[in-house]
């Protein structure tokens, strides 16, 4: 209990009961055995840098590779378009009206009928053979 | 002192109302949103943001029986305009008039219309449509097709048919094989920004299309153009109005060729009439006149009631039923043979013999022949003819039918009686497709025509001796072929009047043959419609010679020509049959068919 304030004897302060303190500050020094954050936060930041380079160089080839996909379908398109349309043109050029006309107009004239050659039968038995020839 | 209304515990509870409202009213609506709305609300975001593009599937090609091909399809593009967005619709179209070769009119008509939608053109081809693309002419576009494209033109132009703008068959191969032809359409599902475009991480799926499958049909492409070049000449050189000729393989029933004239472009059918669209030789019956014969001949040898060799008398004019009937040409009464009567094509002799036939016999020969019905070749829109039934035979039909008159038939179904006396009696289903082509160009083979036995060998074998001696010394010798033993038969028939009883003074003249006669594998059909002179002899039988002469040395089909020491021609001609007498109940076996095919009788016509 506090004693009562009187005017003979001033007021003196009266130091606050110790109290177990929580925190408190550090000079000098970590203590040994505690590693530096810096390093840490160095190495975390260079493993994220790379972990995002890396992906980056990732999405860099996969995109390449897309392009590259992309520009040989595009190829094997204008390719299989080209095939058709030689195809489609091989077969105009070769239809027989085409042909026929494209002669017409080179003087060519239609071939005469088949002739039938029979061969004389001038040999009524089996043909005679010469050995050693 | 405390002021009115500012009591907090007051103020809180109206706060804490007025939130709760707010709340309250906010889940409700998120209720209504998420729970009570949500599917229509997400197929119409759907609906905003993701597109459905189908894919076409290329047709499958037609190709004739050597894989040449007759049909093709080809990339293509359908190019559209937003017509409505399209600020300046002259300008636009005086850029792209001259690149698609549409007047600047109809151009300007199209983009000037009030819609979001229009077609500028179809079927443009791809390299025209980039021309077209790189103008970069606002709200102008392209969208994937294909082309059906006849690379030889007219060629076979009614058998293959022609597409519709969407490549579905409309008539023809391209009709009766559309379904296999033309595939399964692939689709892109993609999701797109309000603007259209595509967003890079959202919804893009493909279902390839399936491209059809090819046919391969019987159709030989150089016997086809020399028929159809054959048929063309003849039938200018005397004035027919149209014409048809088919060649047919007796022993498997492909029909090589199918020709028609005037001929048709499926690559431009728009203008062509729908007379010009018919396969006319599977679609119109008509009565075949003389060539019809061979029906009294069968029933006859078979019964036994006449042999080529048989003699009898045949006037001139022959009143029978009621009518008279005469043969084409005043002559004296002949004493000549059966034989000789078919060859000189006598309606009377005829006649005499299909009144010792009778009515039943020939009506059923009709039917084993394939009178009445469809070929089996499937042709769309085929017809099957016209034959009375039996109990409806007028009492004239016994002296009309024989001759080819009062019944009718297509040129196939004539041209497939010839086959099965040509094939020794068994008659083969005539086909246009010898199997199906993948993709991967592999071929599955369709299965051989069904075949049946119609007469016995001995009975062709007499019938195809009588149609020797047509073309050997009757009415067909201008279808004779230089080293080849030819059987063929002519025929001139009057076309009924359409609008009254009776005929008209329109004609159609046949000649139908078979070649090599010993050993026959091709059969050949000419009609020609209102020819001048209108005789079969000199209208249709030169050009099935030209035909047939063509199509023997284009198969490589060996000549009729003796072997050296063997007989000749004129020695098998001469080589006449003796006239055996067939149990009308059993044909004679193959064993007794003689090696050497009867010819007529040398009798003269006697006065």
């Amino acid at each position: 209990m506090t004693p009562p304030r009187t005017a003979t004897s001033p007021r003196r302060p009266v130091p606050a009961p110790e109290r177990p303190r929580h925190l408190r500050v550090v000079r000098g020094r970590p203590a040994p055995g505690r590693r530096p954050p810096t390093l840490f936060i160095v190495l975390a930041l260079t493993a994220t840098g790379m972990a995002l380079f890396a992906l980056v160089v990732a999405q860099v080839f996969l995109g390449q590779a897309a392009f590259r996909q992309s520009s040989l379908e595009n190829a094997v398109q204008a390719k299989r378009l080209t095939t058709e349309q030689l195809e489609l043109e091989v077969a105009r050029l070769a239809s027989p009206d085409r042909i026929a006309t494209r002669a017409q107009q080179m003087g060519m004239v239609p071939a005469p009928g088949v002739v039938v050659l029979t061969p004389p039968s001038t040999r009524s038995g089996p043909s005679q053979t010469r050995e050693g020839r | 002192m405390r002021r009115r209304g500012t009591r907090p515990a007051l103020r809180l509870v109206v706060l804490l109302f007025i939130f709760t409202l707010l709340f309250a009213s906010v889940a409700v609506r998120l209720v209504m949103l998420q729970i009570v709305r949500a599917a229509p609300l997400d197929s119409l975001g759907l609906q905003q943001r993701i597109s459905t593009i189908e894919l076409p599937a290329q047709r499958g090609a037609i190709f004739d029986r050597n894989m040449v091909p007759l049909a093709v399809s080809s990339d293509a593009r359908a190019l559209y305009a937003d017509a409505q967005r399209i600020t300046d619709p002259a300008g636009a179209a005086t850029k792209i008039s001259p690149i698609l070769g549409i007047d600047v009119k109809t151009l300007t008509a199209k983009l000037s219309q009030q819609a979001g939608f229009v077609y500028l053109a179809r079927k443009v081809p791809v390299d025209v449509a980039e021309r077209v693309l790189a103008l970069r002419i606002p709200y102008v576009g392209a969208l994937d097709e294909t082309a059906r494209t006849y690379p030889s033109n007219d060629l076979a132009g009614q058998v293959l048919g022609f597409v519709n703008v969407d490549n579905v068959g409309l008539s023809g191969l391209e009709s009766m094989y559309n379904k296999i032809l033309s595939g399964t359409p692939g689709k892109q599902v993609i999701e797109h920004d309000p603007q259209g475009r595509a967003i890079p991480q959202g919804r893009n799926s493909i279902v390839d299309p399936v491209n059809g499958n090819g046919i391969q049909t019987t159709i030989d492409r150089d016997i086809q153009f020399y028929a159809e070049q054959a048929l063309a000449r003849g039938a200018r050189a005397t004035g027919a109005q149209n014409g048809t000729a088919v060649v047919l393989d007796a022993k498997t029933g492909d029909v090589l060729a199918m020709a028609n004239w005037p001929a048709l472009n499926p690559n431009n059918f728009g203008t062509a009439t729908p007379a010009e669209m018919r396969n006319r030789i599977v679609t119109d019956a008509y009565e075949p006149g003389s060539v019809n014969k061979v029906i009294t001949a069968s029933a006859a040898i078979e019964a036994g009631i006449e042999s080529p060799g048989d003699m009898m008398t045949v006037p001139y004019h022959l009143h029978v039923f009621g009518r008279t009937f005469n043969d084409f040409e005043v002559h004296p009464t002949w004493h000549i043979t059966y034989a000789d009567a078919i060859a000189e094509s006598s309606n009377i002799g005829t006649i005499e013999v299909a009144i010792k036939v009778g009515k039943r016999r020939i009506y059923d020969m009709l039917n084993r022949y394939g009178y009445g019905r469809p070929t089996g070749v499937g042709f769309p829109g085929e017809s099957a003819g016209v034959t009375l039934p039996y109990d409806q035979w007028y009492e004239t039909s016994l002296a009309t039918i024989p001759i080819g008159q009062g019944i009718a038939v297509t040129p196939l179904q004539m041209a497939m009686v010839y086959a099965t006396i040509a094939n020794d009696g068994v008659q083969v289903q005539p086909r246009l497709v010898r199997g199906v082509v993948q993709p991967d160009g592999a071929l599955t083979p369709a299965p051989p025509s069904p075949s049946r036995r119609v007469v016995s060998p001995f009975v062709a074998a007499q019938v195809r001796g009588m149609l020797v001696g047509v073309v050997e010394d009757g009415t067909g010798t201008r279808a004779q072929i230089p080293g080849y033993l030819v059987a063929g038969k002519t025929g001139t028939a009057r076309v009924p009047n359409l609008h009254a009883r009776g005929y008209s003074t329109n004609l159609i003249t046949t000649f139908v043959g078979l070649a090599p006669a010993d050993d026959a594998r091709l059969v050949t059909l000419v009609q020609l419609y209102n020819p001048t002179p209108r005789v079969a002899a000199a209208t249709a039988a030169p050009v099935f010679k030209q035909i047939m002469q063509y199509s023997l040395a284009h198969l490589g089909i060996a000549p009729t020509a003796p072997l050296p020491g063997g007989p000749s021609i004129g020695e098998m001609r001469a080589h006449a049959l003796p006239k055996p007498k067939p149990s009308p109940t059993a044909s004679p076996s193959p064993a007794a068919t003689p090696a050497v095919l009867p010819t007529k009788s040398k009798t003269p016509k006697q006065p």
